[in-house]
């Protein structure tokens, strides 16, 4: 099934990206205040919402982990973490780029969405950082899943921080012009398609991953059972060649 | 491409450990105690910047005319809608126009360029100094509109 999905979004992807954009810069109207450069705003908007996808894919894959042990879950939740971070850098990249010609600056303190958001984007990067430095598989998979599970919990602050307090220049949308609002729907649904497509990616990068890391394992095991490494050098070459082959199939 | 001969799976009765462990995790802690000060400095960067903006009081034009003569010279975030047009100061290029709470109004300067989202009606925050009839901005910032309705393009 997702062998399916990943090849029927080879196919659709790009056809989706080119009607996108040609709604984006060509059919949508200007805005009366912002005038063209609210048009980021197709890409901005969408690509904060594909990371909360991406984090709410860590924290129920982290949650099967932890129920089945199966590490399987956690190389999806490894993978939905860094494309997530990705999606999230990219929202306040873009974000920071509209900010600039419309409220006068790139970053404004005050504002608790973007303090928020900050906040929620380096805890993500503490979750990378805590799989980075710890070795062993399970340990690594049990501490990140803990980690994934409560820093959701950051999501829905980020979320409703500007519909309770209304503190700094975010503003909550309340109305859009119906070609605006087609536009959208349009731009929306291709980015999460485009998320869709890299996570599956780097989710077949992270299961040859870990048939590396479990071939180098049973290397090393072999090789200290038999007390003789001559083989194990080649076994761990094999190992790699065969992710190689993993990664490119 | 060369063929690999199969790998058998992991062989039973034995302890998976990585002979290679001890010499790979210097290069982790390293790149881990780096992430975790770049990390420690975004957070002290957040919070120091949110702090130091706090400090410097939000007001309205009502409150700050109410405030008198304590307010004089002290920075402020002045918070309010813009009222009637700009001019510009042929001299300084300041923009000069007024800001409203719908109860008062305050002249305000600002010698720099107007944010994208700054018109008539506009919610604008000013932060800068009073002295009693004239607000001069350092920063000025504007809100974006809640709606988004369809205008002509700007040239």
């Amino acid at each position: 099934m997702p062998r399916m999905l990943a090849r029927l979004l080879d196919i659709v992807i790009l056809p989706a990206m080119v009607v996108s954009l040609a709604l984006a810069f060509l059919y949508a109207p200007d805005e009366a205040t912002m005038h063209s450069v609210y048009r980021i705003f197709y890409f901005h908007v969408p690509a904060a919402a594909a990371s909360f996808l991406g984090f709410a894919i860590v924290c129920a894959s982290s949650v099967l982990y932890l129920r089945t042990r199966r590490l399987r879950y956690d190389v999806i939740a490894a993978a939905a973490a860094e494309v997530g971070v990705l999606f999230c850098t990219l929202g306040i990249g873009m974000g920071m780029l509209w900010a600039k010609p419309v409220w006068g600056a790139f970053w404004i303190p005050g504002d608790i969405h973007l303090m928020t958001t900050a906040v929620l984007l380096l805890i993500y990067v503490a979750y990378l950082m805590l799989r980075a430095a710890v070795d062993d598989p399970e340990r690594r998979a049990r501490l990140a899943a803990v980690v994934g599970i409560f820093g959701f919990a950051g999501v829905p602050i980020v979320y409703f921080s500007i519909r309770i307090v209304q503190v700094g220049n975010h503003p909550v949308l309340k109305g859009l012009d119906p070609k605006m609002q087609l536009t959208f729907m349009v731009c929306m649904t291709t980015m999460m398609l485009f998320f869709t497509f890299v996570l599956l990616r780097r989710i077949r990068l992270g299961d040859a991953s870990s048939a590396v890391e479990r071939l180098q394992l049973d290397a090393w095991a072999m090789m200290e059972r038999r007390q003789d490494g001559a083989d194990a050098p080649r076994l761990v070459a094999g190992a790699e060649h065969v992710a190689s082959a993993l990664a490119t199939k | 491409m060369a063929a690999v001969r199969p790998i058998p799976p992991t062989v039973p009765g034995t302890v998976a450990v990585h002979p290679r462990a001890p010499q790979r995790t210097r290069l982790p802690q390293r790149r881990f105690a780096l992430g975790a000060l770049v990390m420690v400095a975004a957070l002290t960067y957040l919070i120091v910047t949110s702090f130091s903006s706090a400090v410097a009081a939000v007001v309205t034009p009502s409150q700050l005319l109410h405030r008198g003569a304590a307010s004089y010279g002290q920075t402020v975030r002045l918070q309010g809608r813009v009222l009637g047009g700009v001019q510009t100061n042929a001299t300084t290029l300041a923009h000069v126009f007024t800001v409203s709470d719908g109860r008062a109004s305050v002249q305000v300067t600002y010698g720099s360029d107007l944010p994208g989202g700054f018109k008539t009606g506009a919610s604008v925050e000013g932060q800068g100094t009073y002295n009693g009839r004239v607000f001069t901005a350092y920063s000025l910032t504007a809100k974006c509109p809640t709606k988004y309705q369809a205008g002509t393009t700007r040239k």
